[in-house]
Order: structure tokens, then sequence, then C-alpha cells
């Protein structure tokens, strides 16, 4: 049984859900922790069980719904995580199913434009078709950018940043109105994980000078830029434990079908790498590059702070 | 009119296989993907486009793999047997519509004689007579210069323990790839760039049918040798003809000593030639002795360009001399007693050419002989020299009192003692013998990382391509090369495969790496590691730094290309003279968990 989103806030409406578990044909709901009234958006949204698609929908109805974010006639840009020559079982890339949730859903808000684009790793012919993001994100009606040449990226100032002082930013996050980062959640060799603010790392032409000038401190850093992501939207369906960013093989890899969504990066990071150390031990003191975005102001640790909802299907 | 019907077969034929290898050579099959975007918008019939298209791209691979070295290098003797069963039925066939360098010196060839024909005759305004390139509008005959054949094929042989330097440079096929990939391919790119600024760049919704590839030459070398080889090319095929084939060309020779003995051949009528000369000023391969009513066959590329020009009907392509003098006896008014007589004096005539011929190749035997021993022994001595040199001690000049620890990094400078050479080469002797440089791999590698070599390691490895990750890294899952490679110096690898072939091997430099530095968080490297040969140890303060199993490194390079330490990188890649089996890495499942909660 499929709900929509105002089938479920209609529910939500109706039935006193902080203190019960309503059950929903298959869907279950968790009493969230800070949502201050029913039925208002929330900041913070955790899914946990279900398919991408509807999760995302789910998620995306709990914070507001797509217009809270898009406008009719914005252009929009995503930027999933489209890193390595992977296919979407070894969890390398963003699934590109919830991709395609994101698109549609931003059509149904009357976007003028959807731009997806990501500078990979590996050779972005093969990332860009491996990956099924590509073919999907065109058939769902978005425009697939490449991002392989310094010509596509402009100079930006970081005035706030440590070390990272400037830097090439993709001219489809420039241009844009709005923006979506949408991070496939890793373990990372260097930064220990990868998520939300170090998948910024993508937007930008030359990401030597992030480990040139202190990787942390430039993950912490990118996060200042003037238009931050609207929507960081964590892809926690398949999960890299091990091995990650690139991973070796299926076994680095976790099916854990969950989704984090939240307009705070730092936050949903935080969360996100808690999810983690469920499987693999991480603690947060091993993740640097949050406590550094806290004190850029991009967000908070502490999860608890953030009005919320949590769902399990 | 049959001989029209011929040469009109022969002319389409060859256009069409030398625009099929610019096609091939330059990447054309991808063009459909990037303008079927427009196309749907002015027609639906885009559909029969595509299927062409992909035809082509499943099937073009044969161009290359037809070619005559190539074929023989690679061992595929079917295709090598086919191609000397045509010369020896039908005469140099091959040169005139399979070689594409013959083809494209044809088409140089045709320009040069355009040139001369537009040319104004007379005397110009000073009343000076104008010259005009005389060589350019008529051929004329040429001996053979059989010196120079047999030179040029005994070296190119002779030089093959060494590597295939000099064939690789003299042989065909390798001369046209480098000129098409080092001088029309930035070519085609500049005219793609433009297509996509005019098309895509200010307009999203185009869809970015065409994107941007950035110009840069493969290498210096190569740029050098594609330049200096299309100017020989224009001027010799421009003023000559076929020079090139019927004096340099070791398949020219290879395949003219062949069609000396070509069942159909071009031949002239004894009775009805009246020695005018018309055929050899058409011929391009300057092989028809009117003097002497001879044609060369050994240089003759039967390109039936002589039979219009003869107003006598006196040449004929035919089996044999005695059954096409028989027809054409039968329309003769000559009685037989005149043709005995012309048949005893020919029956001479042939005695005395055969005793030349077998001169000729006794002394060519000699010649053969003598080089060759000299050659081999010149070889010998350089691989000797070779194995010598093989145990050098890498260069690295090792900090002393670590516990100084530098704040800049990338100081310590190395050395890579070995190139790298592709996956699939097996090793460096074997690539270094079987790759004649046509530069078709450093076409079609997506990464474009493979360079063609100049003298940097050995001069042997001259324009064969090495990997190089200044541009990038070897894609893991890529096996484009080894599909491509026509000689078999690349041999074609399944994903399987090539995941396990170590072509090179991680060295880590500490000294060089930013973590032990300036104590910050960096993984570049293991990030990049498909098999995590390079992987991140603990280290202090929760940092962690590089360590590598070399028996796990495939030597892609992606650790290499993505240091950022600078000038001199903390990680890179030494190739393996003899490519390695790399150990697998351990395969298991995804696994789906359970009961699973949020965690915070």
């Amino acid at each position: 049984m499929k709900i929509t989103r105002h089938e479920f806030l209609k529910t939500v409406a109706l039935g006193g859900l902080t203190t019960t578990l309503a059950s929903l044909g298959e869907i279950s709901m968790l009493a969230q922790t800070k949502a201050a009234e029913q039925g208002k958006a929330v900041d913070f949204v955790a899914l946990l069980g279900g398919e991408p698609a509807p999760m995302f929908e789910k998620g995306i109805g709990a914070l507001g719904g797509i217009e809270r974010f898009v406008k009719k006639g914005d252009r929009v840009t995503i930027k999933p995580n489209i890193g390595w020559d992977k296919t979407p079982e070894l969890a390398g890339n963003t699934n590109p199913d919830l991709i395609v949730s994101l698109i549609n859903a931003c059509k149904d808000a009357g976007a003028k434009e959807i731009v997806v684009f990501d500078n990979t790793c590996d050779n972005w012919r093969m990332c860009y078709e491996h990956s099924g993001i590509e073919e999907a994100a065109k058939k769902a009606g978005a425009v697939v950018m490449p991002a392989n040449e310094e010509r596509y990226y402009r100079e930006v100032k970081l005035p706030k940043g440590i070390a990272l002082k400037s830097a090439m930013i993709h001219q489809a996050i420039l241009d844009c109105d709005v923006w979506f980062n949408v991070p496939v959640l890793k373990n990372h060799g260097g930064a220990k994980m990868t998520i939300a603010m170090k998948n910024l790392m993508g937007i930008v032409w030359d990401r030597r000078a992030f480990h040139q000038k202190g990787l942390d401190q430039s993950i912490a850093d990118i996060g200042t830029i003037e238009k931050p992501a609207a929507l960081n939207i964590v892809d926690a369906y398949r999960i890299m434990k091990t091995n990650g960013p690139r991973g070796r093989n299926a076994s680095d890899v976790e099916l854990t079908k969950a989704l984090f969504m939240s307009t705070d990066p730092v936050a949903v990071d935080t969360a996100a790498t808690k999810f983690f150390g469920q499987f693999v031990n991480m603690p947060l003191d091993n993740v640097k590059y949050l406590p550094m975005g806290e004190t850029h102001k991009l967000g908070t640790m502490n999860v608890g702070d953030l009005s919320q909802e949590r769902f399990k299907f | 009119m049959q001989y029209k019907l011929l040469k009109l077969l022969r002319v389409v034929v060859a256009i069409c296989v030398l625009l099929a290898f610019f096609a091939y050579f330059l990447g054309l099959e991808q063009l459909p993907d990037r303008i079927s975007p427009i196309m749907s918008k002015i027609s639906a019939k885009t559909d029969l486009v595509e299927r062409g298209t992909d035809w082509f791209a499943t099937h073009a691979h044969w161009l290359a793999k037809i070619q005559f070295v190539p074929s023989l290098l690679a061992g595929a003797f079917i295709v090598f047997g086919t191609l000397v069963a045509l010369t020896i039925l039908f005469g140099r066939v091959y040169c005139s519509v399979v070689c594409p360098l013959g083809i494209f010196q044809d088409v140089v060839a045709w320009f040069g004689r355009l040139v001369a024909r537009f040319t104004p005759r007379g005397k110009d305004a000073q009343g000076n007579k104008i010259k005009r390139p005389k060589t350019w509008k008529n051929y004329s005959y040429r001996k053979n210069p059989i010196v120079w054949r047999v030179a040029f094929l005994i070296i190119a042989l002779a030089t093959i323990p060494l590597g295939l330097f000099f064939l690789g440079l003299l042989e065909p096929y390798g001369v046209f790839g480098r000129i098409v990939v080092n001088i029309f391919k930035p070519g085609y790119l500049a005219i793609n760039n433009e297509l996509y600024s005019h098309l895509n760049e200010h307009d999203p919704t185009s869809g970015y049918s065409f994107f941007y590839i950035s110009i840069r030459p493969e290498s210096c070398g190569a740029l050098v040798v594609g330049i200096l080889s299309f100017i020989a090319l224009i001027v010799f095929a421009g003023r000559w003809g076929r020079l090139y084939c019927n004096s340099v060309c070791p398949v020219g020779t290879v395949l003219g000593a062949l069609s000396r003995f070509s069942i159909f051949r071009v031949r002239i009528n004894q009775e009805r030639c009246i020695k005018c000369g018309m055929c050899a000023k058409a011929c391009k391969s300057s092989c028809i002795d009117v003097a002497n009513k001879k044609i060369d066959a050994s240089r003759c590329v039967v390109c039936f360009d002589c039979f219009s020009r003869c107003k006598k009907g006196a040449l004929s392509y035919a089996p044999c001399a005695g059954k096409t003098n028989q027809i054409e006896e039968g329309a003769n008014e000559s009685g037989t007693a005149r043709n005995a007589l012309d048949d005893a004096t020919r029956r001479e005539k042939e005695k005395i050419q055969k005793e030349v011929q077998t001169f000729d190749r006794s002394k060519r035997q000699f010649i053969t002989l003598s080089l060759l021993a000299t050659t081999s022994a010149l070889a010998a001595a350089a691989i000797g020299d070779d194995d010598q040199d093989e145990k050098k001690p890498l260069e690295l000049t090792p900090k002393d009192g670590e516990e100084t620890k530098p704040e800049d990094y990338g100081l310590t400078p190395f050395k890579r003692e070995y190139m790298i050479s592709p996956p699939g080469s097996i090793s460096h002797k074997r690539f270094t013998q079987r790759c004649v440089g046509c530069h078709l791999c450093v076409s079609k590698c997506p990464q474009r990382i493979l360079k063609p070599s100049g003298f940097e390691f050995n001069a042997q490895y001259f324009m064969q391509p090495r990997v190089d990750f200044e541009h990038g890294f070897c894609n893991f899952d890529c096996t484009v090369c080894g599909e491509v490679c026509p000689a078999g110096a690349i041999l074609p690898l399944t994903m399987d495969e090539k995941h396990l072939v170590q072509m090179g091997h991680v060295v880590f430099i500490k000294e060089n790496c930013i973590v032990y530095a300036q104590d910050t968080s960096c993984g570049a490297c293991s990030e990049h590691c498909p098999t995590q040969a390079i992987h991140m140890v603990p280290y202090k303060d929760n940092l962690t730094i590089p360590e590598t199993t070399e028996e796990l490194c495939v030597g892609c390079g992606g650790c290499e290309y993505i240091c950022p330490a600078r000038p001199f990188r903390a990680v890179y890649i030494e190739g393996n003279p003899q490519h390695k089996e790399a150990t697998p890495v351990e395969v298991g499942e995804t696994k789906e968990v359970e009961n699973v909660d949020f965690g915070f």
C-alpha cells in the first residue's frame, strides 16, 4: 500500500502519534523526539527499513514537502556521489532510485531545469554510465552535465575558510537557484567518513588542494560557500562499511535500508556516523571535520537540538 | 570497359576503407550518441543511423586486424595467409585497397595532380615562362630500387630482437596511425569543442550531447614523428606517387616479391604496344618500362590507372600471358608463322629475364644473409647490455635521522627505474617486439594515460605507448587497450584477468607524505586504490597513514595520480619489466542487516 504525503499528513493530524505507534498498512511510525507541533515541518528526518523511493517521499513530506525548497521556475541542481566506476549494488555511488525520486519531486514542484553532475574520481563516462545515474536521471527528465574539465568551474572566494581560502566551484552549483546534496554513506580511508560534508569535494575542480591544505579543515571550509545545499539527503540504503570510499567488492557493502535528510549537514553527518558506528567501530572523535563544521556554524553535532521525525517501515 | 569497372571498384573500396580508418582512429563511432538528440529534433529516422554506427563500432576493429604486419605479429595466420594468397592471386591489391597509408598516398597524389592541372600554362606578366610542377602531373619509369628495398626490409627484420623500433617506423599501418592520432585527432577534438560551445555550452536543455575534451599532444616525440611523417607523406606521394611503397615500405617489398609471381597481373601486349608511353605517365608506381615493353610486377599495385590511358588496348589484367595472347591473337591479322617466330623470341627473352631474375635473387640472398648476420649480432650485443643493467638500485636518498621531521613534504626525489607497459603486454621485452606504435590504444584509452614513448627509458621503446599517470590512472574495470590492439602487443584480457595483472607495483616514500610531515589526515592514495594494496593504518592522534601490501597492487596508478605531495609524490608506481600476478582480493557477499536501529 502506498501512501501519499497528503494522506500521511492527514493521518498525523488525526492521531496522537507522539505517544502511540500507529500502524498504517506496512508502515509503523516511531515517536519523534522534538517535533514541536504535529504536521509542522521538521529539519531532520531519519527513515529505516524501506525502499529508496517511498522512504524519500515520506521523508520529504515530513520536511514540509519539496515546495519548501523548490519554487516554481527554479533551476535545480542535484549533486549525488558518482565518484566511482561502480554498479549500484556496490554502494560506491548514490542510489539511482533515490535520485529519480528527487528529480520527480522537483519536476512536480515546477522546476524549470534540473541538472545532475559530479566531479568523479574514476573515468567520468564510466562512472556516469555504470552508476546507473546518468540513464535514470535522463529518463526522469534531468540534464546530466559533465564535470571533468576545468572550464565548467569558476573561482569562488571562501572568506570564512581557514585552510581553503578559495575554490573552483562547478557552474551548475553557482548558477542554480537551489541545490540538493545527495551523498551515499561510506567509510573513508582519509577522512574516516564520507557523507554530506565530504560530498562537496565533488563540486570542486581541484580536489588535490583539499589534501594539500589539510583534508578535514578543507572539508569544513568548503561548507562555508555562499549558497549551501538546501537539503542534505544521505543515502544509506546500502552503505560501504570498509575499504571506502572506493570499496573492493560486495563484502564491503551492507544493506541497511536507511535514509537521513536534513537541512543541517553537520547534524546529518553526525547522525549518519552514529548509525554507521553500529556496524563498524567509528567513534565521533575520529571524524575531525564535524567539530570544525560546528565551529564554522554550518550546523550542530547535537542532533537532538533539531526538530525531527523518525520512521520505521 | 571491364577495366573501368575494376578501377571504379578499386577507388570506391579504397575510399570506404580510408574513411572507415579515419572514423575508427578518431573515435567517430561515438558521434551518433552525441548527435542523436539533435537529429531526433530534425528527423524520426535516427534508428537506422544508430544501427549502422552500432554495427560499425562493433566491427571496426577488423580494419586494424587485417593489416599485414599486425596480423603477422598477432599470429593471426588465417588473416595473414589470406593476404598472401590474395597477393599471389591478384597482385598487390592489399597495397591499393587495404593498406590505409597506401590509400592515403593515392589521395594525396590525386590532389597533387589536381594542383598541377590547375596551374596556368604559358607566360606570366613579366613574360617568364610559368614553371609548372612537371613531376606532379606525370610520372615516369624508374628502375626498381632493389637495393634500397631489401636494405630497409633487412634493417626492419633484423632489428626485431631489439624491439620494433625500425619496423614500427617504416611499416605503413603504424605510420598511418601515428599521423591520424597525433595530427588529425587534435583537429577533430577542436571541431568537437567548437560544436560543444555552439550547441551545448549555453543551452543546458541540449543535454550536453557534445562535451568539451581538452586538446593536448599525446607526447612531444609522437607529435614530432607525426608531423614529420605527414610532411614526408605529402612530399613523397605528391611528387612521386608510390615511391615510399616501392623503396622504403617493408610490406611493399615482401608483397612485391610475391606479386612478381602473381597469377593475375597487368601485362603489355607486345604487338599492340606502340611505345607511346602514355601508360607510364599515369603509373604512380613508376613501374612501366615502355622502352622494353615491360611492367615490373613487384612494384605494380594494380590500381588500373594505366588502362584508360592506353589507346591501343595493349594492356591486360589476366591470369597468364599465354592465354591473353591467344585471345588477342585471334583478333590479330598476323599469320601463324609470325606468331611462331614471336613465340621463339619471347621465349628467349623470358629466358634472359629469368636469368637476370635468378641472378638478382641470389645477389639479394647474399645481401640478406650478410646484413642479417651483422645486425642480429648487433642486436644480441644490445640485448646483452640490457640484461646487465637490469638490477640497478633505486635512486632514493632516504633521509637520515627521522626525528628531524621536515615541515615541507614531497622533497625526497625518486626516479622510476622501469617504464610501465600496458596491462596485457605481459613483459616489456614481449611488448617491445610486438608493438608497431600505431597509437590506436593511445587514441582509444578512455583515461588518456597511454603516452607514446620518446627516449625516456630506452630508445627501443620509441613510439610505443607506456602508461603515464600525470593526467589520470588506469581504470580498474576497463580493458579497452587490449581489445583494440591488432598486433597482440597488448593481449585482450577479461575483467577478472585484468584485475590480477600487476603491471607495476606501489612504492611509498614516507618522508614525502603529508600525514607524516604535517600531522594532518589525507588518504587520497588509499581512497583511489581498488585493491587496498595501499591502505590506511593507525598512526597517531586518531590519524592514519598509508601502508602498502605490494602483492595486492595492480599498478593502476590511482595512488600516484592523486597524491598531493609536490614536487615529488609520496607514492609512485615502479614498472614491472615482467608483469606479475597480483594476489586476488577475498570476495564476499553483501549482508542484509536485521533489526537495525538508528543508533542515535
